[in-house]
């Protein structure tokens, strides 16, 4: 009897290991840092389709409810397909879980995915060609998107995303703290040479920091563009032109005119600019929607990014993400025909009313009327650039910004930014 | 107690233990009950065994697999979002490992953390609890405020501490009235560091009091009544009868110490924000985070995974030192 009795406790015991060990693999994709309690489970409900209807999920970061969600609504009634979507707190959580998720098949189906560090998830085969959907007719909104984003995501005559917006960097103000500082219009900078004047202003009237800038490889890329250089994939890290745009950072931030989010102890531009630690940042039109949800009493304007001495004919970068689909999804051919309902006018509508200009060149005007203060953005978008980054992708951004770290963050660095780039080049150069 | 058994003895079902051995109770000396007793040894064997089973098949599952695999890894190029790519290449990780700048800055940031917070940490929550321990009024409410923290989500501590140590905030004025720079410590190449270790200590100090407050109540009263009587003073009794008293549970809380101080990872995440794990500039990189960044952020799952390895041999290394050396002074 006490035999029998070790035997059932002992059944048990295992029994229910087993069951949490089926649980945690069932949970495992929101703690390796995703925050969608919809998605548990949805790998084994888009298998077992209830009817017509296949469930799918589309994962990516940022704000899935003004930028994505929009897209989906009607597509279940009208070809099928439910789409959930596996939101990620940050782009490095999300960079950092994916291939896992795709070794263990609990990647979504399809990612939205920005033009920045993807380069090495596309040689990896981590994103797969989508061209084939567009030559089977399953993908019909290709020909209506402008040639300027159609490259970015055209890589050795494959199609590797669908872009669903596009926006060049912005320069934001803001206005309550220009006003206070006795600045007008006609004080805005079109140099940096006039954002220093402007700095000096503010330091001189509000005893305050002027500029923002984010340690963050989005920010660098503006300043070295804008300085009429660029990362070229790797082949023009080392250029004078990128040496004197990372020296501008640097001598600004030692000459107290710059503040970093970093030191503030937060990870976002926008708040710095919303809080009133700084009254201007590079930055991209998501601060039309973030201001007006989290400081609509703020004002803010939006300029073009301003550009070094001498080099008027350049700008900052050039947003233009996409869904793409991942290797593995159970559903691929789903996956495409959501991603074609998702580019439908009424998400390019909503699109234009939280800030970002439509891939369709036909709707630029419908964005002009509807976004006056962005207007000038849409000419803006021919000087933009991609990023350009290096081959190595965030190898290269994590050296960029750890040296550039140093450079600011030590107050005895004597690092300047011709040392970095010549680092870079030799580290991650083509 | 006498329970009929020769002093240090102990009796588990049908077999007498000393030492570590056992006395087999034979037919001689158990009256010709042989057949019987090796059947009732068998079936609590196998009842022994199913008990443990369980928790055999989890460490099997999630332990001893997982690190077998780790160390297989780390032998090949290996990406597991591609494994059709992955090929054997011997000792090349080690090889690159030992020749890399950033993995030797991050193993001695790991030092540095085990050699400064360790025995701070045991130091002060061995004083706490020696004071706590003591007959002081409110001593529930003051050992439940030490334990708190090491409760607390270590993300949110450090984010509550960065507003202490964010320039111009009252602790980075504080010290900078002490001559040290008044900037924001966790965005300090120079100040990074200390702020970690600031962090680190004041959230685990709470456990390892509820240890030592565990050890004192174990310390006999009549020892420091014995010593009174012979006149030790109040610093004699803690260091000739506490502290040799309790020297196994502060070998514990030195080996614990030591090992969870080697896997720090998310106060570190939490003071990086965006930037790249160790920030700023590689300020705060220790040999965990080396081998997340490897391993997740670049992909790079053989070269983390021997780093990992690594990370194994030393914590494994520092443990069998410190049992060697907590035996030999036994």
């Amino acid at each position: 009897m006490k035999k029998v009795l070790a035997l059932l406790l002992a059944l048990l015991m295992v029994s229910a290991l087993a069951a949490c060990g089926q649980d945690g693999k069932e949970s495992s994709t929101p703690s390796s840092g995703t925050d969608n309690s919809s998605i548990s489970g949805a790998a084994d409900e888009s298998q077992a389709s209830t009817g017509d209807t296949v469930t799918i999920r589309m994962g990516g970061w940022g704000n899935f409810a003004d930028e994505h969600e929009p897209g989906t609504v009607g597509m279940e009634e009208a070809i099928g397909v439910k789409v959930e979507f596996q939101k990620y707190p940050t782009d490095a959580a999300f960079w950092d879980n994916l291939p896992a998720q795709i070794a263990a098949k609990t990647a979504p189906e399809f990612i939205a995915l920005s033009n920045e560090l993807y380069l090495p998830y596309i040689n990896d085969g981590l994103i797969i060609p989508i061209s084939k959907y567009i030559d089977d007719g399953t993908i019909t909104c290709w020909d209506s998107i402008g040639d300027n984003v159609k490259d970015i995501w055209t890589i050795d005559g494959e199609v590797y995303g669908i872009p669903f917006y596009q926006t060049p960097a912005v320069f934001a103000v803001n206005m309550d703290l220009w006003n206070e500082a006795g600045l007008t219009e006609a004080d805005f900078p079109e140099t940096w040479d006039d954002v220093l004047d402007v700095c000096r202003v503010f330091k001189d009237e509000l005893g305050m920091t002027g500029l923002c800038f984010n340690t963050q490889e989005f920010h660098f890329t503006q300043y070295c563009l804008s300085f009429g250089g660029g990362w070229g994939l790797g082949k023009t890290i080392d250029t004078p032109e990128n040496a004197a745009a990372l020296q501008f950072i640097i001598n600004a931030y030692h000459q107290g005119y710059v503040v970093t989010p970093k030191e503030l102890g937060v990870g976002y531009d926008g708040n710095v600019v919303m809080s009133g630690d700084a009254a201007m940042s590079t930055g991209g039109t998501w601060y039309v929607n973030d201001f007006k949800k989290n400081a609509p009493d703020v004002e803010v304007k939006y300029l073009t990014i301003p550009h070094a001495e001498g080099k008027d004919d350049v700008s900052g970068t050039f947003h233009a993400p996409c869904y793409a689909l991942l290797k593995g999804g159970a559903h691929e051919k789903e996956a495409a025909m959501a991603i074609n309902y998702m580019m439908n006018d009424s998400h390019d509508e909503a699109l234009i009313d939280i800030g970002y200009i439509p891939v369709n060149s036909d709707l630029f005007d419908t964005f002009k009327e509807r976004q006056p203060e962005l207007a000038g953005l849409v000419d803006a978008v021919s000087k933009s650039n991609g990023f350009g980054y290096p081959p190595a992708g965030k190898k290269f951004a994590d050296a960029l910004i750890s040296k550039m770290e140093e450079a600011l963050f030590n107050s005895d660095s004597t690092v300047t930014g011709s040392q970095i780039v010549k680092e870079l080049q030799e580290e991650y150069g083509e | 107690m006498w329970c009929g058994l020769p002093a240090g003895c102990v009796r588990w079902g049908d077999s007498i233990y000393k030492k570590g051995a056992y006395i087999k109770m034979t037919a001689d000396n158990t009256g010709g009950k042989k057949k019987k007793t090796s059947k009732m040894r068998r079936q609590e064997a196998v009842a022994g065994w199913i008990f443990v089973l369980p928790a055999v098949l989890f460490w099997l599952i999630w332990f001893l697999y997982p690190a077998l695999k780790a160390i297989s890894i780390s032998f090949f190029q290996y990406n597991y979002a591609t494994p059709e790519t992955n090929t054997f290449i011997g000792l090349a990780n080690y090889v690159r490992l030992f020749q890399d700048p950033k993995f030797f800055t991050a193993m001695g940031h790991s030092f540095l953390m085990v050699a400064i917070v360790v025995p701070l940490q045991t130091i002060l929550s061995f004083a706490i609890a020696v004071l706590l321990n003591g007959p002081i009024r409110l001593k529930g409410f003051y050992r439940s405020s030490c334990y708190i923290p090491y409760v607390i989500s270590a993300m949110a501590v450090t984010i509550f501490f960065m507003y202490f140590f964010v320039k111009g905030g009252p602790a980075s004025s504080f010290f900078a009235l002490l001559g040290m720079e008044n900037v924001s410590w966790f965005a300090s190449t120079k100040y990074a560091m200390a702020f970690l270790m600031i962090v680190y200590v004041w959230q685990q100090v709470g456990f390892y009091m509820v240890i030592f407050i565990g050890a004192l109540q174990e310390v006999p009263m009549e020892l420091y009544e014995a010593a009174k009587v012979d006149g030790a003073n109040a610093w004699q009794r803690l260091t000739k009868i506490t502290v040799p008293m309790i020297k196994n549970t502060t070998y514990l809380v030195l080996t614990f110490g030591m090992i969870n101080a080697f896997q720090i990872f998310d106060q570190i995440a939490a003071m990086s924000k965006q930037s790249p794990l160790g920030s700023p500039s590689g300020a705060t990189s220790t040999l965990v985070t080396f081998l997340y960044q490897q391993s997740f952020s670049y992909m790079d799952m053989g070269y983390g995974s021997a780093a990992a390895v690594v990370l194994f041999l030393i914590i494994f290394s520092l443990s069998a030192v410190r049992e060697t050396a907590g035996r030999r002074s036994d």
